[in-house]
């Protein structure tokens, strides 16, 4: 027998252990469902939520008759009244971004509709990420308004955290795929390094268990963190022409206050249609990230997008 | 003829000059200075008003007013007065102007406030100055005090029975009978006496008339004072109640013009006055707080003259609030709460297009004036921001009234149209119900424009490119689709992550445990121990067998095999002669290693002496057995043979 083939087996035991202590702290402390799992902090509750049967087809075509006719506040109040009643489809909120977009161009337009609409249409993109209409809508509606701005704010993009950059760069299934593709790669590695006598092969197995160990470590990890801001962030658009930086208290915090930011002078204001994420509500104030960096607005300024964040 | 020309001409030149006589020289401004004390304390206000009046139609601008640098000034706030009168056979129409000014001083002493000027007739009118007093902050001027005693028939609660000192020896005369005074108050209502005095003094004690409400309903903060040291007034520098989640509406700003109750608590009388009241609207759902109101009590008994006096503060109260009810909910409901009725003009009914319209809207009711109505949207109708007329209105304590909404409305295109209806959504709390209030609005004719007046820039002029609206197209049927699923909220991910590396760990493990048992067993089958107990029991299968010889024999091995297994020692290498001191020498006990030695030489001889005894051979392998447990007893001692093995292995 040879005397070195303990030594291996140990060194793959305890390698294989480490990847069992990542699993196991996933499966105790992460997982969805366990004791540990954090609540998000200010999860959106919907004011006494009903449950009323979803809209008829021809409920509906009443709705886009009115829209037609020009009654926009009509179908909106009809709409949101669903809405608020706990509906949740991705072909109301397009079509209350349709009718909220209406309105900011016929004569009865309020001054948050086009920042309604962008909500509207923001939520049927997180409730269906194939909508390529709802997708076409949003940037038409955020090229209108940053030529609305004009040209001091009008090349203002907030880049989001690293993380959520990393995260949001494919879905987080894709992530969690490249993870268990990782632990196949483990097992594999394993058998062969473990099982097999061919030095060959068992070099092969070590490589392949190495790269599954990396495969997993950043696929698990970014599916991870993925589901960490998903549950502990609620997306929201501003609905306002300029949401203004507030700090805890509830003071306007100046530009420069915040630190060096990639958003300059205007980084004390959110502009109207910027898709925010609440990670705390406190009274009428919410804490928001947004850009690389962290605020208060007044919650009245904002919409909650629906589909996201477990609302 | 000539005498009498003198006569003539000697008034006829003075009318002549007189009529000639610049104008305004003869513009005789009217001014009248007025102060509303002569005396007053540091911080006090003193308001100033100057009256300027004039005859030649041109009313005096530009009221100026000469203070001392100890006194913030406010002012002017400027009015316009006609003023006719006749005397005689004489009418005097008069113009003019009032100004006010509000004074407080800073500092205390004697000062000079004046004098006031105007512009009148292309000159500067000037009233004369007067000289006021400014005592340290907290002294109460005298005169000040007889004064407001003798203003007026007015009702003052905090001298109820028209005494010219607020801070009479009024109780003191009550305590002894001697004046009917208090008694002629009127009686406290039993809810505002309280079960037990919070204070031996005076408090302050305030009451909510709802301790459930929505939010948008009215709840009503009273506050009471109570003192039963007479007379009190009301401090400067009270601290009002906050209440951050209502909105809110003073309906009592302070004491002066309620009534004034008594009561008898425990042989002690009181007097209670309402100093708050306050009509709130709650903002948001949930325990709102209505914080303390802190209240000084101003009179000698209650803590001296100083400008704090006893300091008291309410009770923080706390409203339940809840949203309206989402059951029946109209689309659209704003979240306006109360009882109201809604009307409507229109006017007029026959226009051209691109014509306008008034709408006007009337609200009218109790609760809070609702901020909007709901308009009926269509195309061609294009309603403008409504102006709105308030008249506010309490009845009790409810808050109410009417408000106005005026819109115009334009209407551009032609034929008759039917404006629908203006609706109000409401909650009313006293129901329970939503109700949906309407105003009919009727029709308008509109005419279509002449076709000459159409391509001149109307409203079917070319879009500067597609409208955004037109990218988008409301969908009607329902997709049904599941909110995007995530792996990672089921915790099977986290197995599945984890189970084909478990799996082929485990089976590693479990093929390693079953070689090394393997192993065990093996190395116990080549064992001498082993051995030895197998060549003892061939011995008793031969010694059974009546094979002596061959019991012998088998006997003879177990010894030697026990002996190696004891000692690592191949014994059958060593002459019988120095077989005990070589297994002494092992670490075998002498006696034992004696006994071997000696039970091997018998096993000899008996092997060698041909066919033995069945009884000797018998004792013989009774003692070898007993030989043999001893020996296996030892702990075991490899041999290098085993040593060997054990590397290769």
């Amino acid at each position: 027998m040879n005397p070195c083939r303990g030594v291996g087996a140990r060194r793959a035991l305890v390698c294989a252990s480490l990847v069992l202590a990542v699993v196991g702290a996933g499966v105790a402390g992460l997982a969805p469902g366990s004791a540990s799992a954090a609540e998000p902090p200010s999860a959106p509750q919907l004011t006494e939520p009903e449950t009323a049967p979803s809209p008829s087809a021809a409920e509906l075509e009443a709705l886009q008759a009115e829209l037609q006719r020009g009654a926009f506040s009509d179908v909106i109040d009809r709409l949101e009244l669903w809405s608020d009643q706990g509906m949740l489809d991705a072909t109301l909120s397009f079509d209350r971004g349709v009718a909220y977009l209406g309105r900011a161009e016929s004569p009865a337009k309020r001054a948050t509709d086009l920042g309604q609409a962008v909500a509207g249409f923001e939520e049927a993109l997180a409730l269906d990420p194939a909508d390529d209409e709802a997708q076409l809508a949003l940037g038409r509606i955020r090229e209108v308004l940053s030529e609305r701005r004009g040209k001091d704010t009008a090349g203002v993009v907030a880049r989001p955290r690293l993380l959520r950059a990393l995260t949001g760069l494919v879905g987080e299934n894709v992530w969690a795929g490249l993870a268990v593709f990782g632990s196949l790669l483990v097992s594999l590695g394993l058998a062969a390094r473990l099982f097999l006598r061919s030095l060959e092969v068992r070099l092969g197995g070590s490589i392949a268990a190495v790269s599954g160990l990396f495969f997993l470590a950043v696929g698990g990890g970014l599916a991870l963190a993925g589901h960490h801001l998903r549950q502990h962030f609620v997306p929201a658009v501003v609905i306002v022409d300029e949401a203004r930086l507030l700090d805890a208290e509830g003071r306007p915090v100046s530009a420069g206050a915040r630190g060096p930011s990639s958003l300059g002078a205007a980084a004390d204001r959110v502009p109207e249609g910027s898709l925010v994420h609440i990670a705390e509500t406190r009274g009428g104030l919410v804490r928001i990230e947004w850009g690389d960096g962290e605020a208060w607005l007044n919650a009245a300024q904002l919409r909650r997008v629906g589909g996201r964040g477990g609302v | 003829m000539r005498a009498w020309l003198p006569s003539l001409w000697v008034p006829l030149v003075f009318a002549l000059v007189l009529w000639c006589w610049p104008r305004s020289a003869l513009a005789q401004a009217d001014l009248e200075l007025q102060l509303s004390a002569r005396e007053l304390a540091v911080g006090d206000r003193l308001t100033v008003q100057l009256d300027a009046m004039s005859e030649d139609g041109d009313a005096p601008t530009d009221p100026e007013l000469v203070v001392p640098n100890s006194f913030e000034v406010q002012g002017p706030s400027i009015g316009t007065r006609q003023q006719v009168s006749i005397t005689g056979f004489r009418m005097v129409r008069q113009s003019g102007i009032s100004a006010s000014w509000l004074l407080t001083p800073t500092r205390p002493g004697v000062y000079s406030i004046g004098p006031a000027t105007v512009q009148a007739g292309g000159q500067r009118r000037q009233a004369q100055a007067v000289q006021i007093r400014v005592l340290p902050e907290g002294q109460r001027p005298q005169r000040q005090q007889q004064r407001r005693g003798r203003r007026g028939p007015g009702f003052n609660p905090f001298d109820p029975f028209g005494n010219d000192d607020s801070f009479d020896d009024l109780f003191d005369r009550l305590r002894a009978g001697a004046s009917p005074g208090f008694d002629r108050l009127p009686a406290a209502p039993g809810d505002l006496v309280p079960p037990q005095p919070l204070d031996d003094i005076a408090f302050v004690e305030a009451h909510l008339d709802l301790q459930r409400a929505v939010v948008g309903q009215q709840v009503t903060l009273s506050i009471y004072a109570h003192g039963s040291q007479g007379l009190f007034q009301e401090a400067a520098g009270a601290r009002e109640p906050s209440h951050p989640d209502f909105l809110a509406q003073r309906l009592v700003e302070d004491g002066s013009h309620q009534p004034v109750y008594q009561y008898t608590r425990d042989g002690q009388r009181w007097i209670a006055v309402k100093v708050r009241e306050i009509a709130l609207f709650p903002l948001r759902a949930g325990r709102l707080s209505i914080g303390p109101l802190e209240f000084g009590f101003l009179g000698r008994r209650y803590g001296g003259r100083g400008a704090e006096g006893l300091r008291r503060q309410t009770q923080t109260l706390t409203v339940d609030v809840s949203e309206p009810p989402a059951m029946g909910r109209p689309a659209g409901y704003a979240g306006d709460v109360g009882d109201f009725e809604l009307s409507a003009v229109v006017e007029p009914r026959h226009i051209p297009a691109g014509g306008s319209i008034a709408v006007t809207a009337r609200v009218q009711g109790t609760g809070r004036l609702p901020g909007a109505l709901k308009l009926p949207e269509q195309a061609g109708v294009e309603w403008l921001e409504p102006t709105l007329h308030d008249d506010v209105a309490i009845t009790g304590t409810t808050l109410g009234g009417s408000r106005s909404f005026n819109y115009v409305v334009r209407l551009t295109r032609a034929g008759v149209v039917d404006l629908g209806n203006l609706s109000l959504l409401l909650f009313s709390p006293k129901t329970g119900r939503y109700r949906i209030v309407l105003a009919p609005l009727g029709e308008v004719t509109v005419d279509a424009p002449p076709p000459s007046a159409a391509p001149a820039g109307g409203p079917a002029a070319p879009a500067a490119g597609p409208r955004l609206s037109e990218l988008v197209k409301f969908r009607t049927q329902l997709r049904g689709l599941e909110p995007p699923s995530h792996w990672v909220d089921h915790s099977v991910f986290f197995w599945l992550l984890g189970v084909g590396p478990l799996l082929v760990l485990m089976t590693a493990g479990l093929g390693q445990l079953q070689r090394r048992v393997r192993r065990r067993l093996e190395r116990r089958e080549r064992s001498q121990a082993t051995h030895a107990a197998r060549a003892l029991g061939e011995a008793r299968q031969a010694l059974a067998r009546a094979e002596l010889p061959g019991a012998v024999s088998a006997a003879e091995r177990a010894i030697y095999l026990a002996l190696e297994w004891a000692t690592g020692l191949r014994a059958r290498a060593f002459l019988r002669s120095e077989l005990a001191h070589r297994l002494s020498g092992a670490g075998l006990a002498p006696a034992l290693a004696n006994e071997a030695a000696e039970l091997l030489g018998r096993c000899g001889e008996l092997r060698l002496g041909g066919n033995p005894e069945s009884s000797t051979a018998s004792d013989l392998l009774r003692r070898v057995e007993v030989l043999v447990k001893r020996l296996l007893r030892e702990p075991p001692r490899r041999s290098h043979a085993d040593a060997a093995e054990e590397v290769r292995a």
